[in-house]
């Protein structure tokens, strides 16, 4: 009895020593499930909020109807691969990402890269692919799939923060009433396309209502007269066409 | 006496005369340029030299701070700027002009700070909001004008920025707000719109209005308050019988449900979902971009742009909103040359004769030979300030109170009695 009462208190001891250590090495080494199932292990991560910490002039344009995507290093081309994007009822996403993770270690056919995105509605990014038959179509679950030696090479070029840009159709979303500070979603990016197209430009089109875009909320307000309060309402929409 | 000590007597008279005549003449060309060298505004000399020329050897420098506006869906504006400040230099080829575009959201605000360190620009172009003459730094414009060039801007529109009848600032544009109007329902209460369009309506026409819509259907709802409406409450002179019969309808209209209990909750989406008749004191760009929209023909209503209307009993009143160029003097400023560059630029920018900014925020521009009416909107605000007497916009003293009659949650009483009407 006393042997078995010291046990459980060894045992007691060792989980809460060992909780911590067990924990820091997760989140050093976070596994990820993106959209198209894949499970990948993250070395290296930014929190959403880093996402700006890039310092090259790196830019990643993704164009959805021409499968391609392009780095672009100091305002010219520098490399350029085929990809596969989302397949119609799960579409890639539209909008203007980050770079927020770097990882792979998974194995298989997968690629072995993972280059993960801030997109604020679901686990997304550029990974390699088993399929490499699919390049080149629209055949993914929204990630943008690339030839493993491709992702590999395009892994070692860029760094985290990296904006990615994806170009495409942006997909139809029914749109609340009321918009204010902390909403993201795609509407959001829907939006954000709108008040640049307007002259009222809040940074990325990266689908989080944050306090740039509530300036730039006031900023429509005030242009055009209407109570200053940083939300964007009906009457904002209809000015934006919107509605 | 001896002929010899008359003949002095003489000479001493005379030079006494002539010294009396050189003093007078002394003391007025003193008086007479002391004069010329400083203007009087409201309680404040300001020292100003309006003879002062640029001199065409020497380099100057200025300092320009204009609004950021989003024109052409971004750069337009800033576009049209600097194509206008290299007008200016093919000119004045030895000014050179740094043009800082401020934010809409906080610009006003900047130049505050920068009027107290006296780092304000020498040129400075506001937007709707016109500040308050600047006594210890701002310099009037209106003694560096000759009578023609004073004749070119709109004379009604200059007047709102003279002060003491010293032109302060140049007026670059001048604007009302405007209604907009469901022609359907307008037409069911047999309104006459060519007519309210030319000559106004009042507000017995909308209370008219008001009887003739369907249930649901609100006769008005978005920001009637602040034009007109509290300026001349303010200015009614105790008119009480006048007064009472205004608030009267106001609280009616209220009480019979042809107000929305939130008068300012999304009135543009009221009034294109057709559930108002007249949407209240929106800026003319907002009608534009309404107007805009609508081209794709997705909306049920038909818009129809109106002057605000009149308070029966009262003088007709358009609460006026403008852009005016403002010089000012600065820590950086140095001599009077310098001053009179500024005013050329000031000068150069509000009779620019490049029209495209205003004719897209659908205002009056300022120069009285440019005031061109291009379309129904500029019709509307071009008769609604030619037959109105006109009011600089000003705090929003006692807003509060109206709204909550408007509302239907302040009387009568209340109103007159807090507005000590």
């Amino acid at each position: 009895m006393a042997m078995k009462s010291m046990l459980l208190k060894i045992a007691v001891v060792g989980i809460l020593i060992g909780m911590p250590v067990m924990v820091k090495a997760n989140h050093e080494r976070a596994a990820v499930y993106c959209r198209d199932g894949e499970r990948f292990v993250i070395e290296n991560a930014l929190e959403t909020s880093q996402a700006g910490a890039a310092e090259s002039s790196d830019l990643i344009v993704i164009e959805v109807n021409r499968f391609r995507l392009t780095l672009y290093r100091n305002g010219e081309v520098f490399k350029r691969y085929p990809v596969a994007v989302g397949a119609p009822e799960t579409p890639s996403p539209v909008g203007e990402w980050k770079v927020i993770h770097k990882g792979g270690k998974w194995g298989g056919g997968f690629g072995d890269r993972w280059i993960g995105l801030n997109v604020p509605w679901g686990i997304y990014g550029i990974h390699g692919t088993n399929k490499p038959g699919s390049i080149g179509s629209r055949s993914s679950h929204g990630c943008i799939r690339m030839y493993n030696r491709q992702v590999k090479e395009l892994y070692s070029l860029i760094r985290l923060g990296t904006p990615v840009h994806i170009i495409g159709p942006l997909p139809k979303v029914s749109l609340r009433k009321e918009y204010r500070r902390k909403y993201t979603g795609k509407d959001v990016v829907r939006i954000q396309f709108a008040m640049r197209e307007a002259g009222f430009d809040q940074g990325p089109a990266d689908g989080r209502f944050g306090p740039a875009m509530e300036e730039a909320v006031k900023r429509l307000e005030t242009y055009y007269g209407l109570p200053v309060d940083g939300i964007l309402g009906l009457d904002e929409q209809y000015i934006l066409g919107l509605r | 006496m001896k002929r010899g000590e008359a003949m002095i007597v003489v000479y001493r008279r005379t030079g006494v005369i002539l010294l009396l005549i050189a003093m007078f003449a002394i003391g007025f060309l003193g008086a007479f340029v002391y004069q010329r060298s400083r203007v009087k505004i409201g309680e404040h000399y300001i020292r100003i030299n309006p003879t002062a020329k640029i001199n065409p050897e020497k380099q100057y420098r200025l300092r320009l701070w204009d609004y950021r506006l989003p024109l052409d869906s971004g750069d337009g504006y800033t576009r049209y700027l600097r194509k206008a400040v290299r007008d200016f230099q093919q000119k004045f080829p030895n000014i050179r002009v740094e043009i800082k575009f401020l934010d809409l959201l906080n610009g006003e605000k900047e130049l505050r700070q920068a009027l107290v360190r006296n780092e304000a620009p020498d040129v400075y172009a506001s937007f709707y909001s016109v500040p308050d003459f600047y006594y210890l730094r701002q310099i009037p414009v209106g003694p560096f004008l000759t009578k023609e060039e004073k004749e070119r801007f709109h004379q009604r529109a200059a007047a709102l920025y003279s002060v003491d009848g010293v032109l302060c600032s140049f007026p670059r544009w001048t604007s009302v707000n405007v209604w907009v109007g469901n022609r359907k329902w307008l037409e069911n209460a047999d309104l006459n719109i060519e007519k309210l369009q030319r000559y106004g309506w009042d507000w017995n026409d909308l209370q008219k209005l008001g009887t003739r819509l369907p249930k649901g259907v609100y006769a008005l709802a978005g920001y009637p308050i602040n034009d007109g409406f509290l300026q001349t409450l303010r200015e009614s002179g105790k008119r009480t019988p006048e007064v009472k019969a205004l608030l009267e309808l106001v609280a009616g209209m209220a009480k019979g449900g042809k107000i929305p209990a939130k008068l300012e909750h999304q009135p543009i989406a009221g009034f294109l979902e057709g559930k108002v008749a007249c949407l209240a004191g929106i800026r003319p760009l907002t009608y534009r971009k309404i107007m805009q929209n609508m081209a794709g023909g997705q909306y049920g209503v038909q818009p129809v742009v109106l002057p605000v209307p009149r308070l029966p009993g009262f003088e007709e009143i358009q609460v006026v909103d403008g852009g005016a160029i403002h010089v000012y003097r600065n820590k950086y400023t140095r001599g009077d040359d310098h001053v009179a560059a500024a005013m050329a630029l000031g000068y150069f920018l509000s009779t620019y004769q490049d029209m495209t900014p205003w004719n897209a925020l659908g205002v009056l521009p300022g120069r009285r030979d440019e005031t061109a009416v291009v379309d129904e909107l500029q019709m509307v605000i071009d008769a609604a300030l030619s037959r109105s007497r006109l009011l600089k916009r000003q705090e929003n003293e006692g807003f509060e109170l109206i709204k909550d009659l408007f509302e239907g949650k302040a009387s009568m009483e209340t109103v007159i009695e807090g507005m000590n009407l």
